[in-house]
């Protein structure tokens, strides 16, 4: 594992030469080092994919690195910041490719009424079940009443759907960051619309635990 | 919440319900859904950061944890975020991983 300071790291990427190239591939190391346990949720450093891959987000790790050392403020550890950057570039691309032939009209699949339409979970007892069912139909009604179409539709593909928010805001036309502030917008909706109608998210959790 | 076990303990409490990991809404139960929907919008605050300023101060919240600070008074509003946005978390905890130099519990995953 390479050791270096912050100050030391900083003065070998900011000089030319052979100090700097030998930086470049220390980082280099540290980045290839680490991306097997990163990644070890979606990729084995065994499949054929992962060397491809790893040297991609390397390259493009090192690039961005280099284009943006003066945005580094000193309050973490170089490679930690490094790393950071690196998990990102790798999960955005893991991600894109998951998802890259999905259109948006099946990943969202029309969504509206999803909550309702579920078949309620197996429940202790016919009482738990019915209970369940007026409390999935009760929310499914605060979000279509609540929340815009667009509002509605971000929250179940990210929030009911788990689907990667890059991928849902590239198709939704926006980007990550607007993504969430609308999504936020309609979380602060519904929290203040079941506030007032007696639905207190604890009392909700609790219904459906087994 | 000082030690790093004990936040990520406590982040899978958050995410982990019903053990339904990143699952499509057609592999996760109704109840699962449920939970998950309702958890985010109790976690739910007037202000909360972006997915660009997290990600702005996640190698600080990384390297805060490790050294056993307490990351939930510190920087509350990370925190807070990491409890809403599994993108974010799943970023959270692969730079986790590589600061340790483990891989995932494959009990976990």
């Amino acid at each position: 594992m390479v050791k270096k300071t912050n100050t030391e790291w900083l003065s070998d990427l900011r000089t030319t030469g052979a100090a700097r190239e030998s930086a470049l591939a220390d980082l280099r190391s540290v980045i290839m080092n680490g991306l097997p346990y990163a990644l070890s949720t979606w990729l084995s450093p065994s499949d054929p994919a992962f060397i491809p891959l790893a040297e991609e987000v390397a390259q493009e790790t090192l690039l961005r690195v280099q284009s943006r050392l003066d945005t580094f403020e000193g309050r973490s550890q170089f490679t930690t910041w490094v790393n950071k950057i690196a998990v990102h570039i790798a999960l955005s691309e893991l991600r894109r490719r998951r998802w890259k032939d999905v259109s948006l009209e099946v990943m969202m699949e029309e969504g509206e009424g999803h909550l309702a339409g579920l078949p309620v979970d197996p429940a202790p007892d016919p009482a738990t079940a019915a209970e369940r069912s007026d409390l999935l139909a009760q929310i499914d009604r605060l979000m279509r009443e609540e929340l815009t179409d667009r509002q509605r539709r971000a929250l179940d593909a990210v929030a009911v759907r788990r689907l990667p928010m890059e991928e849902v805001a590239r198709r939704m036309g926006t980007n990550r960051n607007a993504l969430y502030k609308l999504i936020h917008d309609a979380r602060l909706r519904l929290k203040r619309r079941m506030a007032e109608e007696g639905l207190m998210p604890g009392e909700v959790l609790a219904a459906f635990e087994d | 919440m000082t030690s790093l076990s004990g936040f990520l303990g406590w982040l899978r409490r958050i995410f982990h319900r019903g053990n339904k990991e990143r699952a499509p809404a057609g592999e996760a139960s109704p109840a699962d859904i449920a939970r998950r929907l309702v958890e985010m919008i109790k976690q739910t605050q007037p202000e909360e950061f972006t997915c660009e300023e997290v990600f702005a101060q996640l190698d600080q919240f990384a390297d805060a944890l490790e050294r056993g600070d307490d990351v939930s008074a510190l920087m509350p509003m990370i925190r807070s975020h990491l409890e809403i946005c599994a993108d974010c978390k799943e970023e959270f905890e692969a730079l986790l991983r590589m600061l340790q130099g483990h891989p995932a519990d494959p009990q976990r995953s």
